[in-house]
């Protein structure tokens, strides 16, 4: 194995990437700052918790969520995280956040690569959207069976 | 109000941040360029090559699914090289983009505080029954 070309490349990779990241996530992350002290924040909470609901997550939420779906893992943690400080999600709520995400990030930038190579953008921007959905009901569903069956064996047993 | 100190808050955290995520951002890409350059990525995919035909997928595709875990753009150049028909095309970018990059996103999902198994586990599932499902939905070969 070349370790020379492997160490190169790791350097040219992570070089791309972090510049990729530096340069979106300081604008970004004061954009967020000014949109709290200006009170957008609140509003924009306000408004997606009819979406954010139906997921099962505090409204505070839609920010990381909006940054996700449009930008990429990296930098929606990295919002979650500086919401998490302050609104102290549950670890479920993290994991219908994060499988959401997971399944459905980046959709500008990926979308646009496969576009390229002649695929119809729309089919997978769809089946997209509609996996990452059915899959965060589907453990919001299971999440809820695994405790009432915990909370009824636990009244069972007394 | 917005002053000269939001701006200095926020470039301050998002500096902290990067630092924080570089932890996790520069060892996942040195193991998938290490795997790359050992030949190992080769035997995942001969390993996964044939179950490919269950989404409709010649044995090759396992290789290009592979690259696509070494960055999105490894995948799609991988992608261009095969001769795929239109139909196998969009069911292998479906596929790919939604399970590409595991490493490095499973480790930055478990820093955030989610479970990365269960992450990953659920995209790996999710990309394989979108695969199926699209293989038997879309018309065409």
């Amino acid at each position: 194995m070349d370790w020379s070309k492997v160490f190169l490349e790791t350097l040219i990779s992570s070089y791309s990437t972090i510049s990729r990241i530096v340069l979106i996530f300081i604008p970004l992350i004061v954009l967020i700052e000014c949109m709290k002290d200006m009170g957008w924040l609140n509003k924009i909470a306000d408004r997606s918790h009819g979406f954010t609901r139906l997921l099962g997550l505090p409204g505070e939420s839609a920010i990381g969520l909006i940054v996700g779906i449009f930008t990429g893992v990296v930098l929606s943690s990295g919002v979650i995280m500086e919401i998490q400080q302050e609104i102290n999600m549950t670890k479920t709520q993290m994991n219908v956040l994060f499988l959401f995400i997971g399944i459905c990030h980046g959709i500008i930038e990926e979308t646009v690569v496969f576009t390229s190579i002649g695929v119809n953008g729309l089919v997978i921007l769809a089946s997209r959207l509609a996996v990452a959905l059915v899959a965060a009901f589907l453990y919001i569903r299971i999440t809820r069976t695994i405790a009432r069956f915990s909370a009824g064996v636990e009244t069972e047993a007394r | 109000m917005v002053t000269k100190q939001t701006v200095f808050r926020g470039t301050n955290k998002a500096v902290r941040l990067i630092l924080n995520l570089l932890k996790y951002i520069i060892p996942s890409i040195f193991i998938m360029k290490i795997l790359e350059h050992s030949g190992w990525l080769l035997k995942i995919s001969d390993f996964f090559a044939p179950y490919m035909a269950y989404i409709g997928l010649p044995g090759e595709g396992a290789l290009v699914l592979m690259f696509g875990q070494v960055t999105i753009f490894s995948g799609v150049a991988a992608m261009t090289i095969l001769n795929l028909t239109a139909k196998q095309l969009t069911i292998m970018c479906t596929v790919m983009s939604i399970s590409h990059v595991l490493v490095l996103e499973t480790a930055i999902i478990t820093k955030s505080g989610a479970n990365g198994l269960l992450n990953a586990a659920s995209r790996i599932a999710a990309s394989a029954v979108t695969g199926f499902v699209l293989n038997l939905i879309i018309p065409g070969v």
